[in-house]
């Protein structure tokens, strides 16, 4: 099996794996710092942990040693559009910490109409606004109705609803 | 007053000669048979494999979820009824987790966490529906096997599951950590780091032996640690949305000639791979007997052994039916597996079978080694419940999973990537009906994305998530034993169960290094008289 880099829209290229050092040196980091937590934890609470960060900060001081030493590695590239990328982190982002501010339904409809301009390639006229946005609501509202009165879920009432 | 349960009330761990399996006579059997086939509990069937596989579809409803919710409507049925409904939206869930994982590799149940490896890869390249239907067959397969071992081997298999001590699930454990192996191939650094960050991840919070609060920041939040579901959805789910977006190209691949449910091409694969589908029941069956052990270590082993006995291993993980095959067989293997130390001594083998144990005492039902006797016409009229309900995902699956399948193909993109996220939210939220679930479900969805992009893979860091707090209680518990009896190595190799899985532990974890060394030397072999 390949390594598992399954994601959508990146070019694989034989390259020096910076980002791959950079992230190594913060799990070393991490791996310190879980040394360092666990000297406040009972022998039997800290015995995994330990052995855990062990194991992380020997196979991340290798992983910069073999990234260091040249050998060629795969970083991955991303191609598409790195503005929708971060737009969508933005707007989930903003979506999860609105949710029990706004209200579950409120913020949910909110944040499916702006992802469906992100996602939107095909360029708008009034049916395919009617359309998409008619969608928005019947999947948001089918779902709220299935998990809120269905199953009894109950999602955060907030400013709204 | 009730007095206190004596010891000598409670059901004993040994199987009493009064009540041993030779009762299955088909004969005896044959009023069972029919009780089932009623139209009332046909109805109950399908209806409850049609909820389950709905349930099990949805990213974040998990078939405990399914049965939790729905057991009370089974208090008002006589208990052979509820019991065959609860078993059908169960097997049903299980099984309803596959689209989810094949059409926006997302596991709808934890159980479906190995689909993804392969049945994802199918769906891009335009085998989505080959997928769902391979899926479909394997979760009939799976779970008839199960059911049989449920109706024949009961007694005697239950007792594998007091058979397993603290040493064996620390080596089970292991054995489905040595996956990181087959999925890091090329990478492997990369994926014992991502395992650790994920074994790291399980730490949090309070610890299970021990009691000690590890690194939770001071945070009441992280408490009660990282919720495999909402990681699940966050490590999978998110990084597909995130580069679903940046690109105009379609989610799917759609086959120029669409071959509708693709039944026989998916049976003629099932013929050929009988013996993977054989292999993976018995190890969901045996897995699912181990109370605690579940659908996601069961799909996770069997996955591993498919792979590691494969003429072609390279080619899992790249969208290869035969692990599709073995992921959904031995999850829903697990759902008979899981009741046989239920229903024979009162231990819920998977978590759905504890809210099942808790409807059973409801009804008025003593689980116990006197069940088969003592109250067998409704035991043997739910197990062929449970053979009905498994024949009966066929058509529901089959007809569930080509609608799933043409909706994600047909729903434009833009419409796609607001539903998939909305799903993510309320699905990780519906877990603990907790907004701080979201966060961490979007958090470590944006954290997998940065890992997975300098190929830092999801799959380990889900392994370590899941394994860790098995691996860890096994260990420490083993360790505590093995030091007071001074026998520490005893306790960890000595044990012959343990022993035989530490084996194939190892055996997974060097396979795949000596056949490339084999390869290799063939190669090299065959290349020398150019040389010469």
């Amino acid at each position: 099996m390949k390594a598992d880099t399954r994601v959508s829209g990146t070019k694989v290229q034989p390259t020096r794996d910076a980002g791959g050092i950079v992230l190594a040196v913060l799990f070393v980091l991490l791996g310190l710092w879980m040394i360092w937590e666990s000297a406040d934890m009972s022998a039997l609470g800290a015995v995994f942990p330990r052995t855990i960060a062990a194991v992380m900060i020997l196979c991340s001081l290798a992983l910069v040693v073999r990234q260091w030493l040249h050998f060629k590695a795969r970083g991955a590239t991303a191609d598409g559009s790195t503005f929708r990328r971060v737009a969508l982190i933005l707007i989930m982002g903003i979506w999860v910490l609105l949710l029990s501010v706004l209200g579950f339904f409120a913020s949910s409809l909110l944040a499916f109409f702006a992802l469906l301009v992100v996602a939107n390639y095909d360029g708008w006229n009034r049916r395919r606004a009617f359309q998409y946005g008619g969608a928005g609501v019947a999947v948001v509202g089918m779902c709220y109705l299935i998990f809120v009165r269905l199953l009894s879920v109950p999602t955060p009432h907030g400013l709204l609803f | 007053m009730v007095g206190p349960l004596k010891l000598a009330d409670q059901p004993q761990p040994t199987y009493p000669t009064d009540a041993q399996p030779e009762r299955c006579d088909p004969v005896d059997l044959l009023p069972y048979i029919l009780q089932a086939l009623s139209p009332a509990n046909l109805g109950l069937a399908l209806a409850g494999v049609v909820i389950g596989t709905i349930i099990g579809a949805l990213p974040g409803l998990s078939a405990t979820m399914a049965v939790a919710v729905l057991v009370p409507f089974t208090f008002g049925m006589n208990p052979a009824s509820g019991l065959i409904a609860l078993g059908a939206i169960y097997t049903g869930a299980i099984y309803g987790g596959s689209f989810s994982a094949i059409l926006v590799n997302t596991p709808g149940t934890p159980s479906s966490i190995a689909t993804t490896f392969d049945g994802f890869p199918m769906a891009r390249r335009g085998d989505g529906n080959l997928a769902v239907t391979l899926a479909t067959l394997a979760s009939v397969i799976g779970g008839i096997v199960g059911a049989l071992f449920l109706l024949f081997l009961s007694p005697p298999l239950s007792m594998v599951a007091l058979a397993f001590g603290p040493p064996e699930y620390f080596w089970l454990a292991v054995f489905g950590l040595t996956l990181i192996s087959a999925l890091s191939v090329g990478n492997l650094l990369k994926g014992l780091i991502g395992a650790c960050f994920g074994l790291f991840l399980a730490t949090i919070g309070v610890a299970i032996v021990g009691g000690d609060t590890r690194f939770t920041l001071d945070s009441p939040f992280l408490l009660g640690g990282v919720d495999v579901i909402a990681a699940l959805i966050g490590l999978y789910c998110i990084p597909v949305i995130i580069d679903l977006v940046a690109t105009p190209d379609p989610h799917l691949r759609v086959a120029l000639q669409d071959g509708g449910f693709r039944l026989g091409e998916a049976a003629a694969l099932c013929r050929r791979s009988w013996f993977n589908l054989l292999r993976s029941s018995v190890i969901g069956t045996l897995v699912g007997i181990l109370p605690g052990a579940g659908g996601s270590i069961a799909s996770l082993v069997a996955y591993s052994e498919a792979r590691r006995s494969a003429r072609h291993p390279e080619r899992f993980g790249t969208g290869e039916p035969d692990g599709v095959l073995a992921t959904e067989s031995a999850n829903n293997a697990t759902v008979g597996g899981g009741f046989i130390p239920t229903l024979v001594l009162g231990i819920p083998g998977t978590p759905p079978d504890a809210v099942i144990l808790g409807a059973l005492l409801v009804q008025g039902i003593r689980t116990g080694p006197g069940l088969f006797t003592g109250q067998g016409d409704i035991v043997y009229t739910f197990i062929f419940g449970l053979l009905v309900a498994t024949l009966l995902m066929l058509p529901v699956g089959l007809l569930i999973g080509r609608y799933a399948y043409q909706a994600i193909i047909a729903v434009p993109k833009a419409v796609l990537v607001p539903s998939v996220a909305f799903l993510t939210v309320i699905g990780s939220f519906a877990v603990h009906n907790n907004p701080d679930d979201v966060t961490m479900m979007f958090a470590l969805g944006v954290i997998g994305w940065i890992l997975n992009r300098f190929g830092f893979a999801p799959s380990p860091i889900v392994l370590g998530i899941i394994l860790g707090p098995i691996a860890e209680q096994g260990f420490v518990q083993a360790w505590l034993i093995g030091s007071a009896q001074n026998n520490l190595l005893g306790m960890f190799f000595g044990r012959p169960i343990s022993a035989t899985i530490a084996a194939l532990a190892l055996l997974t974890l060097v396979y795949p290094l000596i056949v490339g060394a084999i390869g290799k030397r063939k190669t090299s072999t065959q290349e020398m008289p150019h040389e010469g």
